[in-house]
């Protein structure tokens, strides 16, 4: 046989196609892998608890109904809600120095 | 090799878009209703050209490096210490796709996509998950799902710190967005830890190394954006400089493969291999020349500004604002014609191995953004 034996699809592309597919919906979900379960962490910051649920490469804030809106946030890397100023991009970094070939949408792609 | 006209899956455009093809619509690109069936031998034909073409492409590289070829590759000399180290220490790569002409057995290279490949996911994903509703028992020239998986857990421990592997694409393209997240997905079951950033939000820190904008450094990125973009950009001139820090992938050798003067020299090399087809350079267009041939940019994307000549007038030809670098001259291949219809087949490379096709076919013999993909099968013997 030359096939692949099996295809999976797992989390990360599904988030992206949701993102993509249903923007214009208010998208909640409980953020749970193929078994059943979830991740989840809490950070300190500013005097409170702060509830983050790992889903599809990214960490969506928790919301009392215990699900994640994947179209109200964008996910965040660990470092970033561990971060005091979370969501505030560094100051010391630049960026726009990539990216300018590709103006109107154009494709890298070959 | 035959064509087939299909029905298409009652639900087709349902399970396509669940599967992530959601950018099938655009040009008409999927609709599912032909198939191309090959033999078993046919599909060990197109597996061994794949490698042997492969392993011409490696010596053309070491052919550019020993005789310092930069300026003929229209390559920026501040560059060519970084194209010669990716190669000498292998950085890693994962994937490429040769466009062959296949026509009864005969093999030609058209040439190799070899640093930013689309049609990734439709050749991987969506023709595997329609051959096992169409007829699960039948074969396809298709393990680039698996192989990549499998390779991408062989390159991991070679990754910079901090280990992460961050992907990144141009943004305002659902069909590069589709196909780095669908990368980024197996990188993720590979048990690698992943992230994603657009191509403009790539930062860089006042020590001029590579962070994403929350203050984490880049160590590994993949991206699906080409080094003749990245080489004329702001941040390009700080890749030779964060080469120990900041891991490329695809690494900067690719730049000469998805350069169409490798034609070029795939041909001054091995004149006698019956896979390539002669080419020259010309650094204007080629007004009228007897003979058949073809006219590409030495830099192209999507079949743009290529001109097709037979016997001293053109057949077909395509607009764009490529051009500014001359052009590479290469013999026609005769494409074969089903239901008037010209196929194309990318055959796929996962870590320089053979791992696949996909096929694209049009109505004119210039294969661009406006041809479609088209499923194939094959009987195991």
């Amino acid at each position: 046989m030359k096939k692949s034996q099996n295809i999976i699809l797992s989390a990360v592309l599904l988030t992206a196609i949701s993102s993509c597919r249903d923007s214009h919906k208010d998208y909640w979900t409980y953020g749970s892998d193929a078994n059943g379960r979830t991740r989840d962490t809490s950070i300190y910051r500013n005097g409170s608890y702060h509830y983050y649920r790992y889903y599809g490469g990214g960490w969506y804030p928790l919301s009392r109904n215990n699900m994640i809106n994947m179209t109200r946030y964008l996910p965040s890397s660990s470092a970033e809600i561990a971060s005091p100023a979370f969501a505030a991009p560094a100051a010391h970094i630049r960026s726009g120095g990539f990216g300018g070939s590709a103006r109107g949408g154009e494709s890298g792609g070959e | 090799m035959k064509r087939h006209i299909i029905t298409p899956r009652p639900d087709w455009e349902e399970k396509i878009k669940e599967q992530g093809f959601l950018f099938y619509k655009i040009e008409s690109y999927y609709t599912e209703t032909s198939a191309y069936e090959f033999t078993a031998a046919e599909v060990d034909l197109i597996e061994a050209a794949t490698a042997d073409i492969f392993d011409k492409c490696c010596a053309v590289v070491d052919y550019v490096i020993n005789n310092d070829l930069w300026d003929k590759f229209f390559i920026p000399k501040e560059y060519a210490d970084l194209i010669k180290w990716s190669w000498q220490e292998d950085m890693p790569s994962f994937y490429g796709r040769m466009d062959l002409a296949f026509n009864n057995g005969d093999i030609k290279l058209l040439e190799f996509n070899a640093d930013t490949p689309t049609s990734l996911l439709e050749a991987s994903v969506i023709q595997w998950y329609w051959l096992q509703d169409y007829d699960n028992k039948l074969d396809q020239f298709n393990s680039i799902h698996e192989k990549m998986l499998a390779h991408m857990k062989v390159c991991a421990p070679w990754f910079y710190d901090p280990k992460v592997l961050t992907f990144a694409c141009a943004g305002d393209n659902l069909e590069d967005l589709m196909t780095t997240k669908y990368m980024q997905d197996i990188a993720d079951q590979a048990g690698i830890q992943t992230d994603f950033l657009y191509m403009h939000d790539i930062g860089m820190d006042d020590k001029n190394e590579f962070y994403k904008t929350d203050g984490t450094p880049i160590g590994n990125i993949f991206k699906l954006y080409p080094y003749e973009w990245l080489f004329h950009e702001e941040f390009g001139k700080y890749l030779p400089t964060t080469r120990e820090s900041t891991m490329w992938i695809e690494p900067a050798y690719k730049a000469l493969w998805s350069n169409k003067m490798l034609l070029v020299y795939l041909y001054e090399l091995f004149p006698d291999c019956k896979y390539i087809l002669p080419a020259r350079y010309s650094a204007k267009e080629v007004v009228s020349q007897p003979g058949r041939y073809v006219q590409k940019p030495v830099y192209s994307r999507e079949g743009a500004n290529v001109k097709i000549v037979k016997n001293g007038v053109v057949a077909e030809q395509t607009g764009g604002e490529y051009g500014e670098e001359g052009f590479v001259i290469q013999d026609y291949a005769e494409l074969p014609t089903f239901d008037g219809k010209h196929p194309v087949i990318g055959s796929w490379l996962i870590g320089g191995v053979p791992a696949g096709m996909g096929i694209r076919e049009s109505d004119g013999l210039i294969t661009g953004n406006t041809s479609q993909f088209v499923p194939h099968f094959f009987k195991s013997i």
